[in-house]
């Protein structure tokens, strides 16, 4: 599935974060995870010269 | 009167401080053990980053990232908040533009960024287990009685490593013992263990990642010579540990802290050296608002609350 969705992602050039969680009870990794993802799509946005709200 | 800017990485294992110029050039930098205290580690940083500065330094913005980027971002005043990932990238495209990919391993979380013009378009972190990190190496560098820093230089002398499972930390450690109580050379255990430990990286966090170079290798493992090596003989190319690569994600939440004030030219919510002679209390508590028993987190400046979190709603935030 995630192999499919990977090469999806490639092909047409949409961003993909895949997210895998254990039994760790922070949320502190995902946390992370989510903001870097968020920071990456603003970021290239901004460097394209569109703004992102 | 000159102006600065101070980025702040508090990792699991070492605090990390870098003040940069108008003009983006290092100006003083630090590299400290959080010793599991990322308070007072923090105050003691400042005391001392306060003496290097020279007169009229005006500090104009502050960033922290790092684990603890919450707690120390309420304690100090930060202007800007980060995750790792963004840091480490925009300090690793400040060191080298045209860099591709980066590889970056700390204590206690290791990932892999892709940039392409200087853009992230992918990354990957750690996921279920910290093998192959910081704080691995600093244990068995502990167990065989070496000092951390000698880890690498020993590493490089093996002429035949062996081959150590670096899948999960448990294992590997067993391994080691294995080879070590069947005769091997501690070289060359060490620098299986740095082998296992690359490999395990490429095959699990850059699983289906196209790692184009310039690449460059940063973080405190990169100290590591041995580590440095392997990659460079799995990749099979050049691997580029920039200078200063302890401190990149200082410097790079320092970058940030500036292009904000370049953005917005607001005044920083930094607090001033003070911060360095107050006192911080930190309480916690179990909410029983509902079945979700969130472990709340209360910080107090001189008796005042300063910050609170770590609750599912926004019911404690401050």
């Amino acid at each position: 599935m995630l192999d499919t969705l990977r090469k999806l992602a490639q092909r047409y050039h949409v961003p993909l974060l895949s997210l895998i969680t254990d039994e760790h009870t922070g949320e502190a990794g995902l946390v992370t995870r989510v903001e870097a993802f968020v920071d990456m799509l603003e970021r290239k946005a901004a460097g394209r010269g569109v703004k992102i709200a | 009167m000159t102006t600065v800017f101070l980025g702040i990485d508090v990792g699991s294992v070492t605090t990390k401080f870098v003040v940069i110029d108008d003009e983006t050039d290092l100006v003083a930098h630090l590299y400290l053990r959080t010793s599991g205290k990322p308070v007072a580690v923090v105050q003691a940083a400042l005391r001392e980053l306060a003496t290097r500065l020279p007169d009229l330094t005006e500090l104009t913005g502050v960033g922290v990232t790092g684990s603890a980027r919450q707690l120390i971002g309420a304690i100090v005043g930060a202007d800007v908040v980060k995750n790792e990932i963004t840091a480490h990238a925009v300090g690793a495209a400040h060191c080298k533009p045209d860099v591709q990919t980066v590889i970056e391993i700390g204590g206690q979380d290791s990932k892999v960024i892709i940039l392409r013009d200087s853009i992230v378009t992918d990354f990957a972190m750690n996921t279920v287990c910290a093998a192959g990190t910081g704080s691995f190496l600093d244990q068995q560098s502990f167990r065989l009685n070496l000092a951390i820093e000698d880890f690498g230089r020993l590493a490089l002398n093996s002429k035949t490593p062996v081959r150590i499972a670096g899948r999960c930390t448990v294992f590997a450690e067993s391994d080691m013992i294995h080879k070590q109580q069947m005769g091997h050379q501690v070289e060359d255990i060490l620098y299986g263990l740095c082998q296992a430990l690359a490999r395990n990286f490429l095959n699990n966090l850059c699983l289906g990642k196209e790692l184009c170079p310039p690449i460059i290798f940063q973080g405190g493992v990169a100290s590591n010579g041995g580590m440095v090596r392997a990659f460079e003989e799995l990749l099979g190319t050049q691997v580029t540990v920039p200078p200063h690569h302890d401190v990149i994600g200082a410097l790079g939440v320092a970058l940030l802290a500036r292009e904000r004030y370049q953005a917005t030219h607001r005044a920083s919510a930094f607090k001033g050296w003070v911060v360095s002679e107050m006192c911080y209390e930190t309480t916690s508590f179990e909410c029983k608002g509902c079945s979700n028993l969130c472990e709340v987190v209360c910080v107090a400046q001189d008796g005042e609350i300063i910050g609170r979190w770590g609750s599912r709603c926004s019911k404690w935030d401050v």
